[in-house]
Protein backbone atom coordinates (compact mmCIF):
# COMPACT_ATOMS: atom_id res chain seq x y z
CA UNK A 1 0.00 0.00 0.00
CA UNK A 2 1.39 3.42 -0.83
CA UNK A 3 2.12 5.82 1.91
CA UNK A 4 -0.43 8.93 2.45
CA UNK A 5 2.19 10.62 4.23
CA UNK A 6 3.91 13.58 3.52
CA UNK A 7 5.68 16.44 5.40
CA UNK A 8 3.85 18.96 6.62
CA UNK A 9 5.54 22.93 7.09
CA UNK A 10 3.93 25.69 8.64
CA UNK A 11 5.35 29.14 9.10
CA UNK A 12 3.02 30.63 11.67
CA UNK A 13 3.20 34.77 13.04
CA UNK A 14 0.92 36.69 15.06
CA UNK A 15 -1.76 38.98 13.72
CA UNK A 16 -2.38 42.47 15.15
CA UNK A 17 -6.82 42.57 15.81
CA UNK A 18 -6.49 45.58 13.67
CA UNK A 19 -5.09 43.60 10.99
CA UNK A 20 -7.58 40.98 10.72
CA UNK A 21 -10.28 41.13 7.64
CA UNK A 22 -13.49 42.70 9.00
CA UNK A 23 -15.60 39.37 7.91
CA UNK A 24 -13.27 36.98 10.04
CA UNK A 25 -13.23 38.79 13.18
CA UNK A 26 -17.53 39.39 12.64
CA UNK A 27 -17.77 35.53 12.24
CA UNK A 28 -16.18 35.59 15.76
CA UNK A 29 -18.10 38.08 17.39
CA UNK A 30 -21.47 37.31 16.19
CA UNK A 31 -20.78 33.74 17.95
CA UNK A 32 -18.57 34.17 20.98
CA UNK A 33 -18.89 37.41 22.23
CA UNK A 34 -16.70 38.73 24.68
CA UNK A 35 -13.91 36.25 23.60
CA UNK A 36 -10.49 36.65 23.79
CA UNK A 37 -9.43 35.65 20.85
CA UNK A 38 -5.42 35.27 19.52
CA UNK A 39 -4.95 35.94 16.34
CA UNK A 40 -2.45 34.06 13.30
CA UNK A 41 -1.40 34.18 9.94
CA UNK A 42 -0.10 30.48 8.87
CA UNK A 43 1.71 29.74 5.65
CA UNK A 44 2.12 26.64 4.23
CA UNK A 45 3.81 25.22 1.31
CA UNK A 46 0.79 25.56 -0.83
CA UNK A 47 -1.80 28.57 0.79
CA UNK A 48 -1.63 31.45 3.22
CA UNK A 49 -4.43 30.94 6.44
CA UNK A 50 -5.60 33.21 9.45
CA UNK A 51 -6.53 31.26 12.37
CA UNK A 52 -8.32 32.38 15.47
CA UNK A 53 -7.91 30.80 18.71
CA UNK A 54 -9.65 30.78 21.51
CA UNK A 55 -10.95 29.00 24.83
CA UNK A 56 -15.09 29.11 25.54
CA UNK A 57 -16.92 27.69 28.47
CA UNK A 58 -13.58 24.93 28.70
CA UNK A 59 -13.62 24.30 25.10
CA UNK A 60 -10.35 25.44 22.59
CA UNK A 61 -11.47 26.38 19.31
CA UNK A 62 -9.58 26.92 16.37
CA UNK A 63 -10.92 28.77 13.16
CA UNK A 64 -9.67 28.71 10.06
CA UNK A 65 -10.43 31.65 7.74
CA UNK A 66 -8.70 32.90 3.78
CA UNK A 67 -6.77 36.01 3.62
CA UNK A 68 -10.25 37.87 2.40
CA UNK A 69 -11.62 36.64 5.91
CA UNK A 70 -14.17 33.57 4.37
CA UNK A 71 -14.26 30.76 7.40
CA UNK A 72 -13.18 27.86 6.29
CA UNK A 73 -13.09 25.24 9.07
CA UNK A 74 -13.52 24.97 12.71
CA UNK A 75 -11.89 23.00 15.08
CA UNK A 76 -12.80 22.26 18.68
CA UNK A 77 -10.35 20.39 21.12
CA UNK A 78 -11.59 16.73 21.62
CA UNK A 79 -10.17 13.39 22.67
CA UNK A 80 -9.88 10.05 20.94
CA UNK A 81 -12.36 8.42 23.32
CA UNK A 82 -14.50 10.99 22.28
CA UNK A 83 -14.42 9.94 18.30
CA UNK A 84 -18.15 7.61 17.63
CA UNK A 85 -16.64 3.74 18.80
CA UNK A 86 -17.38 2.94 14.67
CA UNK A 87 -15.26 5.59 13.40
CA UNK A 88 -12.56 5.49 15.88
CA UNK A 89 -12.40 1.20 15.06
CA UNK A 90 -11.80 1.76 11.11
CA UNK A 91 -9.26 4.21 12.15
CA UNK A 92 -7.39 2.46 14.22
CA UNK A 93 -6.95 -0.58 11.65
CA UNK A 94 -6.29 1.72 8.84
CA UNK A 95 -3.54 3.10 11.28
CA UNK A 96 -1.96 0.32 12.58
CA UNK A 97 -1.35 -1.09 9.16
CA UNK A 98 0.31 2.46 8.44
CA UNK A 99 2.40 2.41 11.24
CA UNK A 100 4.11 -0.12 13.28
CA UNK A 101 2.57 1.62 16.49
CA UNK A 102 1.24 4.73 17.27
CA UNK A 103 -0.54 6.71 20.28
CA UNK A 104 -2.73 9.81 19.89
CA UNK A 105 -1.36 12.99 21.04
CA UNK A 106 -3.78 15.52 20.06
CA UNK A 107 -7.49 15.38 18.49
CA UNK A 108 -9.34 17.76 17.06
CA UNK A 109 -13.21 17.59 15.22
CA UNK A 110 -13.27 19.55 12.11
CA UNK A 111 -16.65 21.18 10.85
CA UNK A 112 -17.14 22.42 7.14
CA UNK A 113 -20.09 24.22 6.28
CA UNK A 114 -21.34 27.65 4.66
CA UNK A 115 -20.58 30.72 7.07
CA UNK A 116 -24.64 30.80 8.40
CA UNK A 117 -24.28 26.98 8.80
CA UNK A 118 -21.21 27.09 10.91
CA UNK A 119 -22.47 29.84 12.83
CA UNK A 120 -25.07 27.52 14.09
CA UNK A 121 -23.85 24.50 14.62
CA UNK A 122 -21.34 26.77 17.07
CA UNK A 123 -23.89 28.23 19.00
CA UNK A 124 -26.32 24.86 19.23
CA UNK A 125 -22.61 22.98 19.77
CA UNK A 126 -23.65 20.32 18.14
CA UNK A 127 -23.36 19.84 14.17
CA UNK A 128 -25.93 19.67 12.05
CA UNK A 129 -25.77 16.84 8.56
CA UNK A 130 -25.50 19.57 6.72
CA UNK A 131 -21.89 20.38 8.59
CA UNK A 132 -18.69 17.79 6.93
CA UNK A 133 -16.92 16.28 10.17
CA UNK A 134 -13.90 15.28 9.96
CA UNK A 135 -11.44 14.73 12.46
CA UNK A 136 -7.37 15.74 12.93
CA UNK A 137 -5.41 13.74 15.02
CA UNK A 138 -1.68 14.10 16.18
CA UNK A 139 0.05 10.98 16.57
CA UNK A 140 3.46 9.91 17.85
CA UNK A 141 4.11 7.16 15.66
CA UNK A 142 6.60 4.82 14.80
CA UNK A 143 7.59 3.69 10.98
CA UNK A 144 10.43 0.87 10.45
CA UNK A 145 11.72 1.84 14.14
CA UNK A 146 11.81 5.83 13.31
CA UNK A 147 9.59 7.52 15.75
CA UNK A 148 8.01 10.78 13.99
CA UNK A 149 5.03 12.72 14.68
CA UNK A 150 2.24 13.01 11.88
CA UNK A 151 -0.57 15.46 11.34
CA UNK A 152 -3.85 12.67 10.26
CA UNK A 153 -7.44 13.83 8.89
CA UNK A 154 -9.87 11.78 8.78
CA UNK A 155 -13.58 11.43 7.37
CA UNK A 156 -16.90 10.92 9.90
CA UNK A 157 -16.14 6.96 8.96
CA UNK A 158 -12.85 6.74 9.85
CA UNK A 159 -11.15 6.91 6.28
CA UNK A 160 -8.31 8.37 6.33
CA UNK A 161 -7.83 11.17 4.19
CA UNK A 162 -4.29 12.47 4.40
CA UNK A 163 -1.15 11.66 6.78
CA UNK A 164 1.63 14.74 6.81
CA UNK A 165 4.54 13.91 9.03
CA UNK A 166 5.36 17.13 11.10
CA UNK A 167 8.68 18.35 10.34
CA UNK A 168 10.54 18.42 14.18
CA UNK A 169 12.09 21.76 14.59
CA UNK A 170 15.58 22.05 15.58
CA UNK A 171 16.44 21.30 18.95
CA UNK A 172 20.00 21.30 18.83
CA UNK A 173 20.60 24.91 21.12
CA UNK A 174 18.73 23.40 23.82
CA UNK A 175 20.02 19.94 23.85
CA UNK A 176 24.32 20.78 24.06
CA UNK B 1 6.64 38.62 27.00
CA UNK B 2 8.49 42.05 26.84
CA UNK B 3 8.07 43.30 30.54
CA UNK B 4 8.90 40.02 31.89
CA UNK B 5 12.21 40.16 29.00
CA UNK B 6 12.76 43.98 30.46
CA UNK B 7 12.40 43.10 34.21
CA UNK B 8 14.17 39.76 34.09
CA UNK B 9 17.21 42.13 32.48
CA UNK B 10 16.96 44.41 35.38
CA UNK B 11 17.19 41.56 37.76
CA UNK B 12 20.17 40.40 36.27
CA UNK B 13 22.14 43.82 36.35
CA UNK B 14 20.56 44.45 39.79
CA UNK B 15 22.82 41.55 41.15
CA UNK B 16 25.84 43.53 40.39
CA UNK B 17 25.72 44.91 43.29
CA UNK B 18 24.47 42.93 45.28
CA UNK B 19 26.93 40.74 45.09
CA UNK B 20 30.42 43.02 45.10
CA UNK B 21 30.94 42.74 48.74
CA UNK B 22 31.73 39.10 48.22
CA UNK B 23 33.62 36.92 45.61
CA UNK B 24 32.75 37.58 42.35
CA UNK B 25 34.00 37.46 38.96
CA UNK B 26 32.14 38.83 35.93
CA UNK B 27 32.74 38.72 31.95
CA UNK B 28 31.55 37.26 28.54
CA UNK B 29 31.07 33.47 27.88
CA UNK B 30 31.37 32.84 24.13
CA UNK B 31 30.26 29.64 22.29
CA UNK B 32 30.67 28.37 18.96
CA UNK B 33 28.57 25.13 18.73
CA UNK B 34 28.73 23.06 15.78
CA UNK B 35 26.33 19.96 15.05
CA UNK B 36 26.66 17.79 12.57
CA UNK B 37 24.49 14.43 11.84
CA UNK B 38 27.24 11.26 11.57
CA UNK B 39 24.83 8.39 10.93
CA UNK B 40 20.84 8.01 10.58
CA UNK B 41 20.39 8.58 14.64
CA UNK B 42 24.22 9.98 15.48
CA UNK B 43 24.68 13.70 15.97
CA UNK B 44 28.64 15.17 16.60
CA UNK B 45 28.70 18.00 18.76
CA UNK B 46 31.56 20.17 18.47
CA UNK B 47 31.21 23.16 21.11
CA UNK B 48 34.19 25.54 21.77
CA UNK B 49 33.80 27.80 24.42
CA UNK B 50 35.79 30.45 25.90
CA UNK B 51 35.90 32.53 28.91
CA UNK B 52 36.66 36.25 29.55
CA UNK B 53 36.98 38.01 32.45
CA UNK B 54 36.47 41.76 33.09
CA UNK B 55 36.47 42.13 36.78
CA UNK B 56 36.98 39.63 39.45
CA UNK B 57 37.54 39.21 43.40
CA UNK B 58 38.38 37.19 45.49
CA UNK B 59 36.97 36.79 49.27
CA UNK B 60 39.29 39.72 51.56
CA UNK B 61 40.90 40.97 48.97
CA UNK B 62 40.35 44.42 46.54
CA UNK B 63 38.92 43.75 43.49
CA UNK B 64 40.77 44.14 40.48
CA UNK B 65 38.89 45.70 36.96
CA UNK B 66 40.95 44.17 34.42
CA UNK B 67 40.92 42.00 30.74
CA UNK B 68 41.92 38.54 31.33
CA UNK B 69 41.78 35.43 29.20
CA UNK B 70 40.41 32.54 30.99
CA UNK B 71 40.01 29.33 29.45
CA UNK B 72 38.87 27.71 26.41
CA UNK B 73 36.63 24.51 26.32
CA UNK B 74 36.59 22.07 23.56
CA UNK B 75 34.06 19.08 23.83
CA UNK B 76 32.56 16.80 21.55
CA UNK B 77 29.61 15.15 22.36
CA UNK B 78 27.83 12.00 20.36
CA UNK B 79 24.26 11.38 20.68
CA UNK B 80 22.25 9.00 19.82
CA UNK B 81 18.04 9.99 19.10
CA UNK B 82 16.47 7.29 21.56
CA UNK B 83 12.86 8.40 20.29
CA UNK B 84 11.39 11.52 18.69
CA UNK B 85 11.86 13.28 22.46
CA UNK B 86 15.41 12.01 23.74
CA UNK B 87 18.28 11.31 23.03
CA UNK B 88 21.39 9.80 24.48
CA UNK B 89 24.69 11.19 24.68
CA UNK B 90 28.60 11.01 25.63
CA UNK B 91 31.27 13.19 25.28
CA UNK B 92 34.73 14.48 26.07
CA UNK B 93 36.47 17.83 27.13
CA UNK B 94 39.56 18.99 27.01
CA UNK B 95 40.23 22.73 29.08
CA UNK B 96 42.82 24.80 28.58
CA UNK B 97 43.51 26.62 31.32
CA UNK B 98 46.62 28.59 32.53
CA UNK B 99 49.00 26.28 29.94
CA UNK B 100 47.16 23.13 32.02
CA UNK B 101 45.01 20.82 30.13
CA UNK B 102 41.73 19.61 32.11
CA UNK B 103 39.58 16.44 30.45
CA UNK B 104 36.21 15.95 31.40
CA UNK B 105 34.36 12.76 30.55
CA UNK B 106 30.41 13.44 29.92
CA UNK B 107 26.95 11.25 29.62
CA UNK B 108 23.77 13.25 29.27
CA UNK B 109 19.56 12.63 28.80
CA UNK B 110 17.53 14.76 26.94
CA UNK B 111 14.29 15.20 26.55
CA UNK B 112 12.98 17.63 24.39
CA UNK B 113 8.94 18.34 24.04
CA UNK B 114 7.12 21.13 21.98
CA UNK B 115 4.20 22.42 23.63
CA UNK B 116 2.12 24.74 22.07
CA UNK B 117 3.65 28.08 22.79
CA UNK B 118 6.72 27.17 24.51
CA UNK B 119 9.57 24.18 23.80
CA UNK B 120 10.30 22.55 27.25
CA UNK B 121 14.02 20.59 27.15
CA UNK B 122 14.90 18.48 30.34
CA UNK B 123 18.58 17.64 30.26
CA UNK B 124 20.19 15.50 32.81
CA UNK B 125 24.34 14.79 32.78
CA UNK B 126 26.70 13.27 34.51
CA UNK B 127 30.85 14.40 34.25
CA UNK B 128 34.22 13.26 35.59
CA UNK B 129 36.64 16.10 35.72
CA UNK B 130 40.38 15.29 35.78
CA UNK B 131 42.98 17.58 36.26
CA UNK B 132 46.47 17.68 37.16
CA UNK B 133 47.31 17.99 40.74
CA UNK B 134 43.76 17.69 42.26
CA UNK B 135 41.23 14.68 43.08
CA UNK B 136 38.89 14.13 40.25
CA UNK B 137 35.41 15.37 40.42
CA UNK B 138 32.10 14.14 39.97
CA UNK B 139 29.12 16.60 39.18
CA UNK B 140 25.20 15.56 38.29
CA UNK B 141 23.71 18.48 36.55
CA UNK B 142 19.94 18.81 35.77
CA UNK B 143 19.15 21.57 33.39
CA UNK B 144 15.46 22.67 32.42
CA UNK B 145 15.60 25.00 29.20
CA UNK B 146 12.87 26.73 27.59
CA UNK B 147 12.39 28.47 24.39
CA UNK B 148 9.52 30.67 23.03
CA UNK B 149 9.13 32.78 19.52
CA UNK B 150 8.22 36.21 20.37
CA UNK B 151 6.17 36.22 17.37
CA UNK B 152 3.25 33.35 17.21
CA UNK B 153 3.93 29.97 18.84
CA UNK B 154 6.53 28.53 17.07
CA UNK B 155 10.15 29.67 16.34
CA UNK B 156 9.96 30.18 12.46
CA UNK B 157 13.27 31.12 10.38
CA UNK B 158 13.89 34.51 10.29
CA UNK B 159 12.31 34.95 13.61
CA UNK B 160 13.76 36.09 17.31
CA UNK B 161 12.95 34.22 20.40
CA UNK B 162 14.00 34.12 23.94
CA UNK B 163 15.55 31.16 25.86
CA UNK B 164 15.70 30.45 29.14
CA UNK B 165 17.60 27.90 31.32
CA UNK B 166 18.18 26.50 34.95
CA UNK B 167 20.53 24.42 35.93
CA UNK B 168 21.33 22.98 39.56
CA UNK B 169 25.01 21.47 39.54
CA UNK B 170 25.70 18.57 42.53
CA UNK B 171 29.76 18.16 42.66
CA UNK B 172 31.62 15.92 44.56
CA UNK B 173 35.22 15.55 44.85
CA UNK B 174 37.64 13.39 47.89
CA UNK B 175 38.82 17.01 48.99
CA UNK B 176 34.87 18.55 48.86
CA UNK B 177 31.19 19.05 48.13
CA UNK B 178 29.43 21.53 46.84
CA UNK B 179 26.69 23.29 44.78
CA UNK B 180 26.03 25.17 41.69
CA UNK B 181 23.12 27.00 40.45
CA UNK B 182 22.91 28.63 36.97
CA UNK B 183 20.50 31.01 35.19
CA UNK B 184 19.91 32.24 32.19
CA UNK B 185 18.33 34.37 29.68
CA UNK B 186 19.08 34.66 26.08
CA UNK B 187 17.47 36.54 23.22
CA UNK B 188 18.04 34.57 19.98
CA UNK B 189 17.80 34.72 16.14
CA UNK B 190 16.66 31.72 14.24
CA UNK B 191 18.08 32.28 11.09
CA UNK B 192 17.11 29.52 8.89
CA UNK B 193 16.43 26.56 11.57
CA UNK B 194 19.82 25.47 11.12
CA UNK B 195 21.37 28.76 12.34
CA UNK B 196 20.80 30.30 15.63
CA UNK B 197 22.37 33.28 17.50
CA UNK B 198 22.25 33.90 21.42
CA UNK B 199 23.39 36.69 23.40
CA UNK B 200 22.49 36.99 26.90
CA UNK B 201 23.13 36.84 30.08
CA UNK B 202 24.17 33.71 32.72
CA UNK B 203 24.47 34.46 36.16
CA UNK B 204 25.81 31.33 38.29
CA UNK B 205 26.28 30.75 42.16
CA UNK B 206 28.29 28.49 43.69
CA UNK B 207 30.85 27.70 46.74
CA UNK B 208 27.79 26.76 49.21
CA UNK B 209 30.01 24.49 51.14
CA UNK B 210 32.49 28.21 52.11
CA UNK B 211 31.48 30.95 54.25
CA UNK B 212 30.52 33.31 51.19
CA UNK B 213 29.08 32.11 48.26
CA UNK B 214 31.04 32.74 45.37
CA UNK B 215 28.68 35.01 42.56
CA UNK B 216 29.92 34.89 38.34
CA UNK B 217 27.62 37.25 35.73
CA UNK B 218 28.46 36.29 32.03
CA UNK B 219 27.63 38.18 29.41
CA UNK B 220 26.71 35.44 26.55
CA UNK B 221 27.21 35.01 22.85
CA UNK B 222 26.01 31.44 21.71
CA UNK B 223 26.43 30.66 17.76
CA UNK B 224 24.58 27.56 16.70
CA UNK B 225 25.17 25.57 13.81
CA UNK B 226 23.64 22.11 12.32
CA UNK B 227 24.91 20.93 9.20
Amino acid sequence: MPSLAQQKYEREYTIKPSAVPEKASKFIRDVFKGAKIHWYGEESLKQKTIEAKFKVAGKRYSIEFDPSGEVQDVEIRSSFNAIPSETRAVLTKRLNREFDKFKVVKTQIQWKADKSILQQALVAETAPKSVQVRYELILKASKKRITNYYEVLCEKSGEVVSIHEIIQRNTDNLIY
Amino acid sequence: MYPALIAFCLLFLGLIPAFSQHKYMRGTLTQLNVTLPVAKKFKLNTKLESRQIFAEKELNEVATNQFRYERTDLALVLTRKLTVNTTLGGGYLLRLEDREFTHRLIQQFNYVNALDMIILAHRVVTDETFQPGKPAEVRLRYRLGMEKALNGRQIDPKEMYVKFNNEYLGIWSNATTDLEIRAALALGYNSADTNKIELGLEYRVNEFNQSEKAHQLWATIGLFVSI
